[in-house]
């Protein structure tokens, strides 16, 4: 697996401090994780940058694996020092989303994982041959279910099914030179919406290589009100030989 | 479409609270707290919860600015005080930083062993309850209207304002119906003034939520405050049916006969403007 491009604008693209959206690579570079941190969380950028960094070191999701998560993002605030108001928005919790994908080169085989409304979406061409886990534009309007701080909001994970579900496996010697794009929900709805109207601008988000090149599509997009305002981050990776691209933010 | 503009620092919405604090708000609920007392737990509560929803790890995001009208025989005036006295519309974060106190109180809460055990919250107090005098509803609407109409000047491509307004009993210096349709049609680029009603009551009559005509309602008070009351944003109307309302296309933002749960309910619903980024 190589990346092309991975890289990410913010809902305010003059603070991206701001930008709650989070990737990481495992060491072999053969597993991708990316997360969403939700808007209304206390501090989702940790959460979402746990998430991905635990992903990629570990992809045995589970009871244990999630439990670590949420005492390591415990770990990082003393909740006896904060004030009232960083209780209560403490309380309420952080949530996220959490997408992966893993390629093994000896099976052609790509392993996605997902819970939340981040998506895959495979493309030969401009084609799009499989979105997952969500394929069309007008799920992104419903409410995601997402990883939280709060352990008693997690029970979904332990729930029978949750395993077949939040897991899809591509046999990708089937798409040859397909592209797989990873991205967070806005993005991802747009592209799903493209995809059935003007399948031609896929072209343009294939295109992109630098981050300056994804701020200027989303920003445009923003501005033409087909684009929702949001952290949007896209990972354009391919599984044939070559070379990475040249200056990736975070390889 | 209207109302569908994202909410962020740059570009936040107002909530703007108008309470009723005449003599009958002195009127026990079921509870065994005055209407008064009920009133301003709730509308705290509220300010707690909005800033709750703007507090980030690194601080308390502007999203919001919100005042509170009261109205009653002291005649009409801001219902914040100390530093949060000198405006009518107070960013959160201020709001935040000023509560009139800071009070301890009890609650009980699973300890994780199936036991419950009580711990001490901070429940910081705004507005304080107060009950006496006329109802001076007019006047209080038109002050609520000449806040609005700055406050659209000066964001006109934000979401709209929401005026919560909270009585228990008829206007007492005039018709209000006048200056009610004048509040509703200030706007902003992005929709009108979104206003919405809830008539308290202690008597135990059966609530009336959210209706769409006014012929079910049972006299012509409850139908002047239905007439004085928006259409619901489909967004709000799809987080009152979420809570459970039966809500439809046509339903206003008005409850009548409110007894504690839906005033909880009324507050927590007129609040949830749009997204939030």
């Amino acid at each position: 697996m190589r990346a092309l491009f991975v890289g990410s604008c913010a809902k305010e693209p003059d603070r991206p401090e701001g930008n709650e959206d989070a990737h990481a690579f495992s060491s072999d570079q053969q597993r991708l994780a990316l997360s969403d941190g939700a808007s209304e969380s206390y501090d989702s950028k940790l959460w979402a940058n746990l998430l991905v960094r635990k992903f990629a070191d570990d992809p045995q999701f589970g009871p244990e694996w999630m439990e670590a998560a949420v005492s390591a993002y415990h770990s990082e605030h003393d909740f006896a020092a904060m004030s009232w108001s960083q209780q209560l928005a403490s309380e309420r919790g952080c949530f996220a989303t959490l997408l992966a994908v893993e390629h093994d080169a000896a099976t052609g085989r790509a392993t996605l994982f997902g819970v939340g409304d981040s998506v895959a979406v495979l493309v030969v061409g401009r084609e799009v041959v499989r979105a997952w886990p969500l394929d069309d534009p007008e799920r992104f309007k419903e409410r995601p279910t997402l990883l939280s701080t709060l352990r008693e909001h997690n029970g979904f994970t332990q729930a029978l099914g949750f395993d077949a579900a939040s897991r899809l496996d591509l046999d990708l010697r089937s798409f040859p030179n397909s592209t797989l794009m990873c991205m967070t929900d806005a993005l991802g709805e747009w592209t799903l919406r493209m995809a059935g109207e003007q399948p031609e601008r896929l072209s343009d988000l294939l295109a992109i290589r630098r981050e300056e090149e994804l701020a200027a599509l989303v920003v445009a997009e923003r501005a033409a009100r087909r684009m929702r305002i949001d952290d949007s981050t896209l990972a354009i990776l391919r599984f044939d030989e070559g070379e990475d691209a040249v200056g990736l933010p975070h390889p | 479409m209207s109302h569908e503009a994202q909410i962020s620092r740059t570009s936040p919405t107002a909530f703007l609270f108008v309470v009723d604090q005449s003599g009958s708000m002195a009127d026990r609920m079921s509870s065994g707290k005055s209407k008064a007392e009920f009133v301003s737990d709730a509308l705290n509560r509220t300010l707690m919860n909005l800033i709750g929803r703007c507090t980030k790890s690194e601080g308390v995001r502007d999203y919001f600015e919100v005042g509170v009208i009261g109205y009653g025989g002291r005649g009409v005036g801001n219902g914040f005080s100390g530093s949060l006295g000198s405006r009518i519309l107070n960013p959160v974060s201020a709001i935040e930083q000023n509560p009139v106190r800071v009070e301890d109180r009890k609650r009980k809460m699973d300890d994780g062993a199936g036991g419950i055990i009580e711990t001490s919250v901070k429940f910081p107090v705004w507005f304080e309850p107060r009950s006496d005098g006329g109802t001076p509803m007019r006047e209080a609407l038109t002050k609520a209207a000449e806040e609005l109409a700055a406050w659209c000047d000066a964001h006109p491509d934000s979401y709209p304002p929401t005026v919560l307004h909270v009585t228990d009993g008829e206007s007492g210096d005039g018709d209000p119906e006048e200056i009610a349709s004048n509040v509703a049609q200030l706007r902003t680029n992005d929709g009108s003034v979104v206003v919405l009603n809830i008539h308290v009551s202690s008597l135990g009559g059966e609530p009336i939520k959210f209706p769409s005509s006014e012929s079910g309602l049972p006299d012509s008070y409850a139908k002047l405050l239905f007439r004085m009351s928006s259409p619901l944003p489909p967004h709000i109307a799809g987080f009152a049916k979420e809570k459970g309302h039966a809500v439809s296309a046509d339903s206003r933002g008005f409850m009548f006969n409110a007894e504690a749960g839906e005033i909880v309910d009324f507050f927590d619903i007129g609040t949830r403007a749009s997204q939030l980024r």
